[in-house]
């Protein structure tokens, strides 16, 4: 399996991290060798085997509806890059 | 100046105890050579004057018998714990100028137990590598080298900067955390003792995540017994985890001194097959060696499905990853580089922000999350996933431990496999499996090869075994020829 | 029952080039009533200052991990249940994947392929009093985003994160709705069931309930079209507007000879037109997966079982029962059930005394001066007791309609008991004979010219009752007056 310029593009683009020319080449290459490489999952017969996301195997605890956080208005925005009027700033979105 | 060289964990606990030094006469210590030590690049940001008020502190808590456990004992923390008025960088440059206004559990808990942070390990950026040259901060340097040689090794990673600052006695004790190996894995390339946990003993909140389901917070040290008791103060139930395992913490520490007669080791058949190095397979026969003699039952086993951790790592792992980092967008915190539109903030901000490895990786991750390869690539691999985990649970049905090497080599030079991803990755093998199935496992020092540098040994053990590992691993620091400190080739006198 | 809605086209819209149907689903997000937010301690409440109802969690802080509200979990279940859906006991969460400035995380953790609620139904009651129903296809759990200004200021976006975390449910339809009409009330009616299951307050204007709405256009009897989603509309009006809109926009494009691009919209109010979004041009990949930092959900048969029994009686019960208990109509029953305070007033008031009347009394000259006064029922200034004493004080004679709806407006306004201020001001009505007698006597005498006019025209007898009427204060019982007037003149 190799990726093509175009899907590395379309990738870069859904992780919003901008490429350069010279950089699709040399991921190209990388990430076809990767997959190359993986490919070898495909000699694993895994028919009938369900997903594992987590070793846990019991289940989410639940915690109780109390309100106990929050209200850390100047620690939300000790590190922020732009802020006005305990907004976060952002150039303009257009719906 | 007291000599922190022949110091641990253990040894400063029942020194300050006695009253042999202070705290603050440790933590000068440490500062001193910490400042002696600027070649290792081990440190991203020290917090000297803090940990000298600390311990003004803690001895006042000796004095007054009010001490933690490890009360008044340095420790150095991996970069990736988010440290309450500290910057916390995951050595990145996208969190360069990142501080947290809270403290991690783990962290928490240590400080609770009296410990006292000296700084901010390195690791590589946000935890992706193998070998810390990844770091914005520059490559760490391992304090061994070859025999006769000059050429600078790799500490290994991606907890390179506390596999390093242990084993130059920077700091008796960092924190570390471990994705795919990145505690064995470098305390395996340093001589020191590095324990991943059980998915699930140590609590995530608060530690910058790589992969959420693979994770683990764990200690870097000189010995098993300090492995032990640093496990202790950083383990425990932690209700802002979801994925913290409300299971007591047992006393570690008594663990140490058991009969091992009677009990069984696996050796896994798969293991043999791969390609290690000469001395790393002599060395693992020899320990295999040191537990028949013990009267511990060696047994061989398979794990099938082993040898496909790698690659379902590598498309596990970056999956995670790459929404786990969606977060560093240049809008709330962090670096922000300006662009005309949103669009190109994000993109130029994340460009310029994270380094190639980390990149390819979020790529790698998107990618096998994407609408029409979803099923082929992450599916498939979370299927491998729990065919290596039940691999596993069949073996410990029938041994108490699993015996493997650590790596497959010993610290490489700095650069040598920085541009070749598989050659890198490869360095994982023997410890990926170990976190696709949430599993214990510690890497301790097993001796030098041929070339002088060291060499480790992994012990794996049924989840929340660890207790197993600490009984088991006693024995490797008993049998093994005695392993000489790293000389001081990088003091600055 | 579906199939029927599905086979038979209930609306058409005719063309010159023939009928087109109209092919409606929805996705409506519901937020929880609850404290604090889906997976943080965080208060929920609407409002405040900007960034203030905002923990670490909520503004992802590196290292920060959700822990799940178990409110929120049982509220949806409870929800489930209301919609007759089958909670599936095992579910799982899921990240859903994209860039945008109001998700902290890049990404909205949400349920993908295992909600907690699957498929229910909901019964929807037409104006021409037929029943149509609309499945529900799936009920799941997730994260609301924070809230984008994009009016502060000229050049940039403003983002406050006091919504981000809170607890939505989102409610996706099958695709059975019809029409504008029917759209709006089907939205009314899961509001209503939503309201007396209080696991959502339904209030749009807050933005409590915001729908997604997906519309296609078809020749009846072919497949489905391609359709368009119109994003976040927060009113019923709104609802039928953008649907109404986009329906003959799609038949248009399709009548000129084009085809409908499967796309986002946006309902411009100011326009009343739908519009295609900018931002959402490009395709998007959400790339699900399950959440690593959560484990998936377990419900034993035991929490499901506590939740039902605390469930309450839902508006289809309600009015069955009460039409069957009070022998009212469907659409006096319907109007009680619509709010669950509305019929609980009613059963007051109704309690041994005539529903009909009570309705009416309910339906009329309290829900007007209500709305005239913008109270809510529970604010009302005449309590269910003292309507029923005023109705009490009807059925017994002391009060005619007339005087009744006199001394209602004095109970409204000084919230005193009907018997008080009929006794405090004499206001009961004239019913002896010799009185009344009196004052037909009266305006008689006063009117003889009139008189003799009344006797050409019967119809001026009514003049002359009125002029009693008027001459006692509105006191003397009017069939009386009628009566005693008809003998004097000699009618
Ligand atoms: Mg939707
Ligand atoms: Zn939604």
């Amino acid at each position: 399996m190799t990726i093509s310029k175009d899907r590395i593009l379309k990738i870069a683009n859904l992780s919003k991290i901008s490429i350069s020319e010279d950089q699709i080449e040399k991921l190209e290459v990388e990430i076809s060798s990767i997959l190359n490489w993986v490919e070898t999952l495909n000699e694993v017969d895994t028919e009938n085997i369900e997903p594992m996301s987590n070793s846990l195997t019991n289940f989410l605890q639940m915690r109780e509806d109390i309100v106990n956080d929050g209200e850390k208005r100047s620690d939300i925005l000790s590190n922020s890059p732009a802020e006005d009027e305990s907004f976060f700033v952002v150039p303009k979105v257009i719906e | 100046m007291i000599d922190v060289r022949v110091l641990d964990l253990s040894s400063i606990r029942d020194s300050l105890k006695k009253g042999d030094f202070t705290s603050k006469e440790l933590v000068k210590s440490y500062i001193e050579r910490i400042e002696g030590s600027s070649k290792l690049n081990t440190y991203n940001t020290t917090t000297f004057e803090q940990a000298l008020d600390r311990a003004e502190i803690s001895d006042g808590k000796i004095k007054k018998n009010e001490a933690g456990p490890l009360e008044g004992i340095p420790i150095g923390i991996k970069d990736l714990f988010c440290t309450q008025g500290v910057k916390t960088t995951a050595s990145s440059k996208i969190l360069e100028n990142f501080i947290p206004s809270y403290e991690s559990t783990v962290t928490e808990n240590l400080f609770k137990s009296g410990m006292i942070m000296l700084g901010k390990l390195s690791n590589d950026e946000f935890a992706m590598g193998s070998s810390n040259e990844t770091s914005a901060n520059g490559a760490v340097v391992n304090p061994w080298r070859s025999r006769n040689s000059e050429k600078e090794l790799v500490p290994g990673g991606s907890s390179g900067g506390s596999s390093a600052a242990v084993a130059a006695s920077l700091c008796p004790l960092a924190t570390a955390t471990d994705t795919g190996g990145s505690i064995r894995q470098p305390a395996a390339f340093t001589g020191t003792v590095g324990l991943k946990p059980t998915y699930g003993r140590c609590s995530r909140w608060g530690i910058v995540a790589f992969a959420s389901s693979l994770d683990q917070a764990g200690p870097i040290t000189k010995t098993v017994r300090d492995s032990a008791l640093a496990l202790q103060a950083m383990a425990g139930y932690d209700n802002k985890d979801s994925t913290s395992a409300n299971i007591e913490v047992e006393n570690f520490e008594n663990y140490r001194n058991s009969n091992l007669n009677g009990m069984s080791i696996g050796i896994p058949k798969e293991f043999e097959e791969l390609d290690l190095s000469l001395d790393i397979r002599q060395n693992w026969e020899e320990a295999i060696q040191w537990y028949k003699e013990a009267g511990v039952n060696i047994k061989s086993i398979n794990l099938p499905h082993c040898k496909y951790a790698l690659p379902a790592y590598y498309i596990i792992a970056p999956a995670e990853a790459s929404s786990n980092l969606a977060r560093y967008d240049g809008v709330k915190y962090g670096k922000r580089v300006p662009g005309e539109d949103l669009d190109s903030l994000y993109k130029r901000t994340r460009a310029e922000g994270f380094g190639d490895e980390v990149k390819r990786r979020i790529l790698m991750g998107t990618y096998v999350l994407s609408a029409g390869y979803y099923d082929a690539y992450y599916l498939k691999a979370q299927k491998v996933r729990r065919l290596i985990h039940e691999d596993f649970l069949e073996a410990f049905k029938t041994v108490d431990a699993i015996l493997t090497p650590t790596t497959p080599t010993t610290a490489f030079g700095i650069g040598e496999n920085i541009s070749d991803p598989l050659k890198m990755y490869s360095n994982d093998i023997l410890t990926v499996p170990v976190n696709l199935a949430g599993l214990p496992a510690i890497s301790i020092p097993s001796g030098l090869d041929s070339s002088g540098l060291p060499m480790g040994i992994q012990l794996i053990t049924n989840h929340f075994d660890e207790k197993s590992l600490f009984k088991f691993g006693r024995l490797i620091e008993e049998s093994r020829v005695n392993i000489e400190m790293p000389t001081d080739w990088w003091i600055k006198k | 029952m579906s199939e029927n809605n599905n086979r038979n086209p209930r609306f058409i819209i005719e063309s010159p080039t023939g009928d087109w149907e109209v092919v409606i689903g929805l996705e409506i997000h519901a937020q929880i009533t609850s404290n604090s937010k889906l997976f943080s301690g965080s208060s929920a409440s609407y409002g405040g200052e900007p960034m203030s109802h905002v923990s670490l969690v909520d503004a992802a802080m590196p290292g920060m991990l959700p822990v799940i509200n178990k409110q929120c979990v049982r509220q949806a279940v409870k929800t489930g249940l209301g919609l007759q859906a089958e909670i599936n006991k095992y579910s799982v969460f899921d990240r859903k994947n994209y860039f945008y400035p109001d998700l902290p995380q890049g990404y909205q953790i949400s349920q993908f392929k295992h909600p907690i609620v699957g498929e229910g139904i909901v019964k929807v009651t037409l104006k021409d009093g037929s029943d149509i129903y609309v499945r529900i296809e799936r009920l799941h759990l997730e994260q609301d985003a924070g809230k984008s200004f994009h009016d502060i200021d000229p050049q940039s976006t403003y983002i406050d994160l006091n919504r981000s975390g809170v607890a939505l449910m989102e409610i996706v339809t099958k695709p059975d709705l019809r029409s504008a009409e029917e759209a709006k009330l089907f939205v009314t009616k899961l509001r209503t069931i939503l309201r007396y299951l209080e696991t959502c307050d339904g209030n749009m204007e807050e933005g409590s309930l915001r729908a997604d709405i997906n519309v296609s256009v078809r020749r009846p009897g072919d497949e489905l079209g391609t359709r368009c989603e119109i994003k976040n509309v927060n009113s019923i009006k709104f609802i039928g507007m953008a649907i109404d809109y986009e329906s003959k926009r799609q038949i248009d494009e399709i009548e000129s000879g084009n085809e409908i691009s499967q796309e986002t919209r946006l309902f411009d109010i100011s326009t009343g037109k739908t519009r295609s979004m900018r931002s959402k041009e490009e395709a998007h990949d959400y790339r699900y997966f399950p959440d690593p930092d959560l484990l998936p959900l377990n419900l034993s048969q035991d929490f499901i079982d506590e939740i039902v029994k605390e469930l309450p009686e839902l508006p289809d019960d309600k009015k069955d029962r009460l039409m069957e208990q009070y022998k009212l109509n469907s659409y006096d029953a319907d109007i009680l059930v619509s709010d669950k305070k509305y019929a609980k007033y009613f059963e007051v008031v109704a309690k041994g005394r005539d529903p009909k009347l009570s309705v009416n009394w309910i339906s009329g000259e309290l829900f007007s001066a209500l709305n005239r006064l913008s109270l809510d029922i529970d604010q009302s200034p005449i309590t269910a007791d003292n309507l029923g004493e005023l109705i009490d004080l009807i059925i017994d004679g002391t009060l005619s309609g007339r005087l009744a709806k006199d001394v209602f407006e004095i109970m409204l306004e000084t919230q005193k008991s009907a018997k008080l201020i009929v006794n405090e001001q004499g206001m009961s009505q004239i019913t002896d004979e010799s009185s009344i007698e009196k004052l037909v006597d009266k305006i008689i005498d006063e009117n003889s010219d009139k008189v003799a006019q009344a006797k050409e025209k019967p119809k001026m007898v009514g003049w002359f009752v009125g002029q009693v009427i008027k001459e006692s204060q509105g006191k003397a019982n009017p069939s009386k007056v009628n009566e005693l007037v008809l003998k004097k003149i000699g009618l």
